[in-house]
């Protein structure tokens, strides 16, 4: 339970339906789904392994496994750098979710009767009022770490998860009830072969290791808190299969809203905020569903923003050699200040002709930079470390501890030196426009 | 004979000190502008019934964890029981609600500032009776002023709370809140005087089935529990200071019905004034800013008067913001181990930042789109969020910890003895495990939309 707890984060009630939305559904969907497989989950048993073995965060586990110190710290930098860029984009959509829950609070009438869509422009627009709930998010989150109370935090996390898994479970039968359930549910399930493009896998994969928070540091510092008796297989294997039921059941909540209200898929990164108050507004008690929603939203934003902020500062603090507490502010503080421009995305105030230059606005453009760049590269440097450099018989001890099919370990290796690099890396070149696998493709095929 | 006085004496003294510590702005401030924007008669009702179906059971009972545990909020439910780590969150919400509070009340309480300079500096004498009500409005849409006395009132609570001039302070409030209440019913008889006074009264007492919704119910609950001090931590503390053979009980009761009448008198003094001079009753926020001048105007003296009222004013805000410094700074130096210095100026400093965008909600020059998205000011939301939504869960979580989590033993042993108490401490049990949790769920459900009784009373 803590497991799935921690794997469902924003990614995946957040990122993941705009994602969907915005790439064409079906296809890429399958897509996410081999990704999540063969590429996500060998490489977060990966993770947790380095960080077990190594006890200790990111930057550090590179280092204490390296042999020869060659420099493979490098890949703990790129965790680090995707947490940092993460947090300072994540704590302004966690201070939207605070947003509605006050909004939610002060009277339903307002947020759900209203266009849904125009409340959250109000608010987006409004560069100001972000900005206040993105100092909120982030003070709370640097308090959290700094005063100790995380244990407590943790513990009411589990209880949180499993409520939300409760009502997401509710509103998704709810959903069922729409009458664009069965377009959402084609939208969602049907691959439609002549919409896919092939550079839409890179997206794929990003969001593969963005929901896992793969890529991160997070993972390896989650591995240096596990027990030594734990299988990291069977849990890897039972956040995967988590990650991949909740976040169908996220689709298919979202999506027969948006075919039924008529709004649009492509709704970009404001997706879940503009169709959920239609759901809500539908229901009994309104205003209580909204605030239990809202506040579950954030709480899941909150035990995802700790661990951001903490592999950011402990590595900071392994290499500087400064106090926990200091570390943890200055860190807090750099998120908050780097974060600012995405506040203020949809507001002309900071940065007026970021998307003029850029095409997407500063949050969407940190956003698609790391999951697009940051977190597959990452990926690929700690797949290429633990398949090629890493000491052969450390990894298949960790492997092996606590399950029965010791020759998974085999095959488990063959994917980490072989099928993950390869893989990423045409996912990357193709990306690059280095060589484009549309025509091969389509070559092969025989479309032409 | 010598003896029996002395011990009657005590008595009053105590009772009446226990009373000041209750009437604080939400008395003054808050009950007048809440009863006008809620339409009086029913609504005036529903507040009594809360008061005292709820809040004098839920008072005895933030009273008693105090006493029982010697802790401030957040400890006082983490050592009664250790073993349900979990109802510690009932104290946190109390701390976060005098938090927040706190950044609004010193607002308002240098609000109360400004009149008393306004008035020493011949606000009386300079504008004719039409003006006077706009001042209040020129003054709440002056950011950087209002801003300056928020800054003021947050620095000298900060100052008492650190200088240990408490005790001096508090001894001076209870002169300053008897001074109140002779003052407060020297308005209310020449009040009485009023042409407004029958329509006043009328307003005030005629329950109108008609104007009343059920959905403002939790509205008078938030207010019963804001003018008793209750859901914010500072019972609780204040219980810790209380010794044991005073009676909790006793004591609750009778601060909850003098709570009552000075609310009453409140409002029998400002309404008047509002009918008599053509004023809207839900003028909000400001109500009382506006309309006491006009009273005042007409006395002879209303320099001296209006600086009296005003001072008595500050001084009850006083009495009220530093036990909300206090229950945040102990609760975090009991957390942290931080020192009282460091905590009590951190707290403030953070009231006071919290605050600023309350302070400068007239002026709109921070936040400007605030309004728009939440359809209130800064100030009002957190009024709100406050007193409908905080206070009330506190208050439910604490009565459902008094009466399902905490040994029934422990609290029957922290009852006076004898028969007729300990009726009445089966009775209060029974309210803190059965009745105050429907209660307050059912006024919950209501709010929140999932059952509406507007219906069901209009079907019926």
């Amino acid at each position: 339970m803590a497991a799935i707890g921690s794997a469902i984060g924003l990614g995946i009630l957040w990122k993941f339906p705009y994602t969907v939305g915005e790439n064409g559904g079906g296809l890429f969907l399958l897509f996410y789904f081999i990704c999540l497989i063969v590429v996500g989950l060998p490489l977060l048993i990966a993770e947790l392994m380095v960080g077990r073995y190594a006890q200790c965060a990111a930057i550090g586990a590179f280092e204490a496994l390296d042999r020869k110190s060659s420099g493979w710290k490098a890949v703990g930098w790129f965790g680090v750098a995707a947490s940092f860029l993460i947090m300072s984009f994540y704590s302004v959509i966690a201070g939207w979710g605070m947003s509605y829950v006050l909004t939610s609070l002060l009277g339903s009438d307002r947020i759900l009767a209203g266009n849904a869509t125009e409340t959250f422009l109000a608010l987006v627009t409004s560069g100001e009022v972000s900005l206040f709930w993105h100092f909120l998010f982030t003070f709370i989150t640097v308090s959290i770490v700094i005063s100790g109370i995380r244990k407590g935090i943790e513990r009411w996390a589990k209880i949180m998860t499993k409520a939300l898994l409760i009502l997401l479970t509710l509103l998704f039968l709810y959903a069922l009830t729409l009458s664009g359930f069965p377009q959402a549910a084609r939208f969602i399930f049907h691959p439609n072969a002549f919409d896919f493009k092939l550079s839409s896998v890179i997206e794929a994969l990003g969001l593969a290791f963005w929901t896992l928070s793969i890529g991160q540091g997070i993972m390896i510092s989650y591995g240096s808190y596990m027990k030594r008796s734990e299988s990291i297989v069977h849990l890897s294997g039972v956040v995967a299969l988590a990650v991949i039921v909740v976040s169908i059941l996220a689709a298919l909540t979202i999506f027969p809203v948006v075919f039924t209200f008529d709004l649009e898929p492509q709704g970009g990164y404001g997706l879940v905020f503009k169709t959920l108050p239609y759901l809500f507004n539908q229901l009994p008690g309104s205003t209580v569903l909204s605030t239990m929603f809202f506040t579950l939203f954030v709480f899941t934003a909150l035990t995802s923003a700790i661990p951001l902020i903490e592999v950011v500062a402990s590595n900071l603090m392994e290499l500087y050699q400064i106090q926990r507490k200091s570390a943890v502010m200055i860190v807090g503080f750099a998120c908050f200040v780097f974060g600012i421009p995405s506040a203020y995305a949809n507001a002309p105030s900071v940065f007026p002709n970021w998307t003029e230059i850029y095409g997407a606005d500063f949050l969407e453009t940190v956003d698609h930079f790391v999951s697009v760049w940051v977190i597959p590269i990452g990926g690929f440097l700690s797949a290429i470390f633990v398949g090629w450099v890493m000491d052969k018989k450390i990894t298949r001890e960790e492997f092996s501890r606590g399950i029965r099919f010791h020759f998974l370990w085999s095959y488990w290796r063959i994917f980490m030196r072989y099928i993950i690099p390869s893989t990423i890396l045409i996912i990357i070149v193709q990306k690059s426009g280095l060589y484009n696998f549309d025509t091969l493709f389509r070559h092969l095929a025989g479309v032409d | 004979m010598s003896h029996t006085r002395e011990h009657w004496g005590s008595r009053l003294g105590f009772v009446l000190s226990a009373i000041g510590s209750a009437v604080g702005l939400g008395v003054l401030w808050k009950f007048p502008y809440t009863v006008g924007n809620n339409g009086g008669g029913l609504f005036l009702c529903a507040y009594f019934l809360c008061i005292i179906i709820i809040g004098i059971p839920v008072l005895i009972g933030e009273l008693m964890l105090g006493r029982l545990s010697q802790r401030a909020a957040v400890g006082s439910f983490a050592t009664l029981t250790r073993n349900r780590p979990n109802w510690k969150i009932a104290g946190w919400l109390g701390v976060l609600s005098s938090f927040l509070i706190m950044s609004f009340y010193s607002v308002i309480a240098g609000w109360g500032m400004s009149y008393i300079l306004m008035s020493l500096s011949g606000f009386y004498q300079r504008l004719s009776p039409q003006d006077m009500g706009h001042v209040f409005d020129t003054l709440y849409q002056s950011g950087s002023i209002t801003l300056f006395w928020h800054f003021l009132f947050t620095l000298i609570t900060m100052g008492i709370v650190l200088s240990g001039v408490r005790k001096g302070i508090e001894l001076w409030s209870k002169i300053m809140t008897r001074a109140l209440f002779v003052m407060l019913f020297a308005f209310f008889l020449y009040s009485m005087s009023l042409d407004g006074f029958g329509k006043a009264a009328h307003f005030i007492f005629y329950p109108n089935l008609q104007e009343f919704k059920f959905s403002s119910v939790l509205e008078a609950l938030g207010l019963a529990f804001f003018t008793l001090s209750l859901g914010q931590g500072i019972m609780i503390s204040y219980g810790s200071y209380m010794r044991k053979q005073e009676n909790i009980p006793q004591l609750a009761s009778v601060v909850g019905f003098a709570v009552i009448i000075v609310a009453i008198l409140a409002a029998l003094t400002i309404f008047p004034v509002v009918f008599t001079f053509g004023f809207e009753p839900q003028q909000g926020t400001g109500l009382i800013f506006k309309t006491l001048p006009y009273l005042f105007v007409q006395l002879p003296g209303a320099l001296v008067i209006s600086t009296i009222f005003f001072t008595l004013f500050v001084f009850t805000a006083l009495t009220s913001s530093i036990p909300f410094i206090e229950v945040v700074a102990t609760n975090l130096m009991e957390l942290i181990g931080w020192s009282r210095k460091k905590a009590a100026l951190l707290v403030a400093a953070s009231t006071f930042l919290f605050g600023i965008p309350s302070a400068l909600s007239g002026s709109n020059t921070v936040l400007k789109s605030w309004k728009q998205i939440y359809g209130i000011s800064f100030f009002d939301t957190i009024e709100k969020l406050v007193s409908v939504w905080i206070i009330p869960i506190a208050g439910l979580l604490t009565a459902l910890y008094i009466g399902w989590v905490l040994d029934r033993k422990t609290s029957s042993q922290d009852f006076p003895t004898g028969v007729q108490w300990k009726t009445f401490f089966k009775l209060w049990y029974f309210f803190m495990k059965w009745i105050i949790p429907l209660t307050i769920f059912l006024i919950i459900l209501q709010k929140s939309g999932l059952v509406n009784f507007d219906l069901l009373i209009k079907l019926n």
